[in-house]
């Protein structure tokens, strides 16, 4: 078990050392200037030269990469361009408002997706089930950016129940603040629930069909009960990678819909540091993507052993 | 079962349509739903609080590690200089009261204004000053922020409100240099917590969410004092977003594509004014066939310019003939007015007798971010077949139009839009032969030669005329073909007033009031 624990954290600080050689590589190719950039075609060169110093831009490559990995191993992520402000500050305002729309969503996404596949599972074939497979198809096909405008218009502009954009951190107006975040997770809600929906439906029909469902309905266990403690449990294995994917997904930051709503989330973050050319909260945007991504997939390789006490970790 | 799935299929797209038509209908559909929403918003309180928003976010807060317009545009309600400018450009007192200039054009003596504090509750003294332009020159022993300032000869502050400054030689554009931010001395955080003079104080910079001032209620003129108390800017790069954020009264005036402004005319004041930017056609004068004059003037005969603004602009865009925007007043050169009137058969002449009888094929670089450059440059490219020349649209990132185009020179054409000055040489400067980012690599003697006297000439009239005839050099020369100045599209509710524009981009919050 301990050496399990070893070869996954060792095989994982060296892909993360590849990944952020990679992107500081790739960034040192790319055209850019990040001075010239943040401070565009009005620039006075006095100014110009004053950032890049302040940066270190004129030392050599390969010497800002170790400097910066000597940072890292002190805990100092080092000092956003955009910004002027400690990247890891800036990752840890935007992660704050990243977690409060992936758990909006997903509790969203479960309170959906879940009993709807379910009931469709058992009702697909009859004609009112129709209009649900339906809204469900449309949720994997209309891009969430298309669905966040007609979002939009219906309820912040033709009702005006919803704000159409801007986030109010939690502490300041609980209401207000649930508020902002309704519609981007609705947004996301949409398209995940319906990868659920799908996903749900065809493990429990699966399910259904095997010997051990058989063998309970002939005992005479009544259907609902086969349900809820055989066929339900044995139906999460598939949803839960789904849903492990989906977090990942969310917390690795909703470029677009971050954008549409103006909420200052990570996926905002990420946008905005390619196009200026932060390379120093680029990188740390990697690394902070690079350990959501394990950490959610160890979280759901240890529940997959919690629902099924047959499966081990290795 | 095939049956049911060419009927599930039917009615899933009969969904979408609806969906789609949900879409694009509400636009015209929500606007008598939406005028009551947006009244309620701020009317009811005490405090008065106008949204806007800004399209990129702030370089930085710090007027001395900012460049980007935008920055410029918002900060100039809480920075001042000892000089400020009016809605014409013209020069007026800032935090200098006055001053005097002396008969050899040398020396500057500014008596400042006794009543200025900071926003800190510091008042403001001539240390102050000298502290704020002994960084901008880098002179005493600072390093300079600014490369305006080399001119200079010394700084002086003799009592508490006298600032003198000797010059080197006589420049007549200098007092417009002097519209810079004045800094608290010694304070360290303008990056964070900006300090300056200004009508309104900064609050809070939330990074790509918003900047929030308020009315600074010591602010020493009452004829420029704020009329709301808070102001919240929000960064917005989509523009889908800054319509309905408007339709929905999340925000009471927004700048906007000229596109939307028909959707919104019926809920909202819309307002409009060239912003004193030359989109410009740029064609590298260092590299064929393009170095050759007789090119350059059949691409400028064979671009419809009226067909541009309208399509891409909807007509909300002033038309230019060089490098310069009418709205620079006294300056401006009204006779070239009627010079590259589209002319294909004439076009097609000076290509015949530039050995171009057969055409050519070029590539035009645009930059990635900047819709209306692209949509130009397709109509550039409809407009150059009809001569026979054959373009290749290309589009960049930003960052790498910023490296490759406006700082190596690495193209052939480029579509973009240069950001206005108030002061003619800034904005005429850029095709100095030695100017560092001439990207038009545009080189002739007789332009530099004006461009340098100018600087130094103490006659208004002689300065003016030098700018006028650089303007008609370039126009002559086909520099480039310089096609609009896009106006400043700006929406407001009904009962917010008040907005003023000027000949640079300052969203000059004093100004904004609601009726009744």
């Amino acid at each position: 078990m301990a050496k399990y624990y070893i070869r996954k954290v060792a095989g994982f600080l060296v892909t993360l050392f590849l990944v952020s050689l990679l992107t500081f590589a790739v960034f040192q190719i790319l055209p850019g200037n990040p001075a010239l950039v943040i401070l565009g075609v009005d620039a006075d060169p006095a100014q110009i030269q004053q950032l890049e110093d302040e940066m270190g831009l004129d030392k050599p490559i390969p010497l800002r990469f170790l400097e910066w990995v000597g940072g890292l191993l002190r805990g100092d992520l080092g000092t956003s361009y955009r910004y002027h402000q400690p990247v890891s500050q800036l990752i840890g305002n935007a992660f704050g408002v990243t977690v409060q729309l992936a758990v909006f969503a997903l509790i969203l996404t479960a309170l959906v997706g879940i009993p709807v596949g379910i009931w469709l599972s058992h009702h697909s074939k009859k004609p009112y089930a129709l209009p649900v497979s339906m809204l469900s198809q449309l949720g994997l096909s209309v891009p969430a950016f298309c669905f966040s405008v007609l979002l939009i218009n219906i309820f912040s502009v033709q009702l005006g129940w919803l704000p159409s954009m801007g986030y109010t951190p939690f502490s300041q107006d609980p209401v207000a603040c649930l508020k902002s975040l309704t519609l981007p997770s609705v947004a996301i809600a949409f398209g995940s629930a319906a990868v659920l929906i799908r996903y749900v439906k065809v493990s429990v029909i699966q399910q259904e069909h095997q010997d051990y469902v058989k063998t309970a309905q002939s005992k005479g266990v009544p259907a609902r009960k086969i349900l809820r403690s055989h066929v339900l449990r044995n139906s999460l294995i598939p949803v839960l990678t789904i849903f492990g994917m989906t977090i990942t997904d969310v917390l690795g930051g909703s470029i677009i819909i971050e954008n549409v709503f103006s909420l200052p989330g990570i996926g905002k973050l990420v946008s905005t540091s390619i196009n200026s050319r932060d390379l120093p909260l680029i990188q740390g945007l990697v690394l902070y993507l690079a350990i959501i991504v394990v950490v959610c997939n160890f979280l759901v390789d240890v529940l997959y052993s919690v629902i099924d006490p047959r499966i081990r970790l290795k | 079962m095939m049956q049911k799935r060419i009927l599930s299929l039917a009615l899933a797209l009969t969904l979408l349509v609806a969906a789609f038509a949900g879409c694009t209908g509400s636009g015209t559909g929500s606007q008598s739903s939406t005028a009551s929403t947006s009244q309620t918003s701020t009317d009811s309180g005490k405090e008065t609080l106008v949204r806007m928003n800004i399209g990129s976010e702030p370089d930085s807060l710090d007027p001395w590690q900012s460049a980007a317009s935008d920055t410029e545009a918002i900060m100039h309600n809480v920075f001042e200089g000892l000089v400020l400018y009016d809605e014409t450009g013209a020069i007026i007192p800032g935090i200098a009261e006055s001053w005097d200039i002396s008969q050899d054009g040398l020396t500057y003596t500014f008596h400042l204004r006794e009543d200025v504090t900071f926003h800190n509750d510091q008042p403001l003294t001539s240390a102050d000053v000298l502290y704020t332009y002994n960084n901008l020159a880098g002179m005493g022993g600072e390093k300079a922020v600014s490369s305006k300032f080399e001119n200079v000869e010394s700084f002086e502050a003799p009592d508490e409100y006298t600032f003198v400054v000797k010059l080197k030689e006589p420049s007549a554009g200098f007092l417009s240099l002097n519209i810079i931010a004045i800094l608290p001395e010694g304070y360290e955080d303008q990056a964070t917590a900006p300090v300056g003079t200004g009508p309104f104080k900064f609050v809070e910079y939330t990074p790509s969410q918003r900047v929030v001032l308020e009315k600074n209620e010591n602010y020493y003129n009452k004829d420029r004092m704020a009329q709301v108390d808070r102001v919240e800017f929000y960064i917005m790069t989509d523009s889908a977003a800054v319509v309905s954020a408007l339709q929905s009264g999340t925000l009471d005036i927004a700048s906007i594509d000229a596109d939307d402004a028909s959707v919104l005319e019926s809920q909202f004041d819309i307002y409009n004014s060239p912003q004193n930017m030359v989109q410009i056609f740029a064609m590298n004068n260092s590299v064929a066939p393009f170095d050759d004059v007789r090119v350059r003037q059949a691409v400028n005969y064979a671009i419809d310019k009226d067909q541009i603004i309208n399509t891409v602009f909807g007509g909300y865009a002033t038309k230019l003939y060089t490098n310069f925007s009418p709205v620079m007043g006294v300056y401006y050169n009204d006779q070239l007015e009627d010079s590259y009137d589209t002319d294909l058969e004439k076009a097609k002449e000076l290509l015949k007798e530039a050995g171009y009888e057969n055409g050519f094929e070029f590539t035009i670089t645009a930059p990635a971010n900047y819709q209306a450059h692209i949509d130009t440059a397709q109509i550039i490219k409809q407009q150059l077949e009809q001569i026979g020349v054959t373009a290749t649209i290309e589009t960049i990132e930003w960052a790498a139009w910023l490296e490759d185009v406006y700082s190596n020179a690495q193209y052939q054409t480029t579509i973009v839009g240069l950001t206005g000055k108030l002061d003619p040489d800034a904005v005429l400067g850029r095709f100095k032969t030695d100017y560092p980012k001439n990207f038009f690599k545009f080189s002739d003697d007789e332009y530099d030669q004006l461009i340098t006297s100018a600087l130094t000439e103490q006659d208004e009239q002689t300065r003016i005329d030098d700018y006028k005839r650089c303007q008609e050099i370039l126009t002559q020369q086909a520099a480039a073909a310089f096609i609009s100045d896009p106006n400043l599209v700006v929406a407001s509710r009904k009962d917010l007033k008040g907005y003023t524009f000027y000949p640079v981009t300052f969203h000059d919050m004093t100004k904004l009031y609601y009726e009744g």
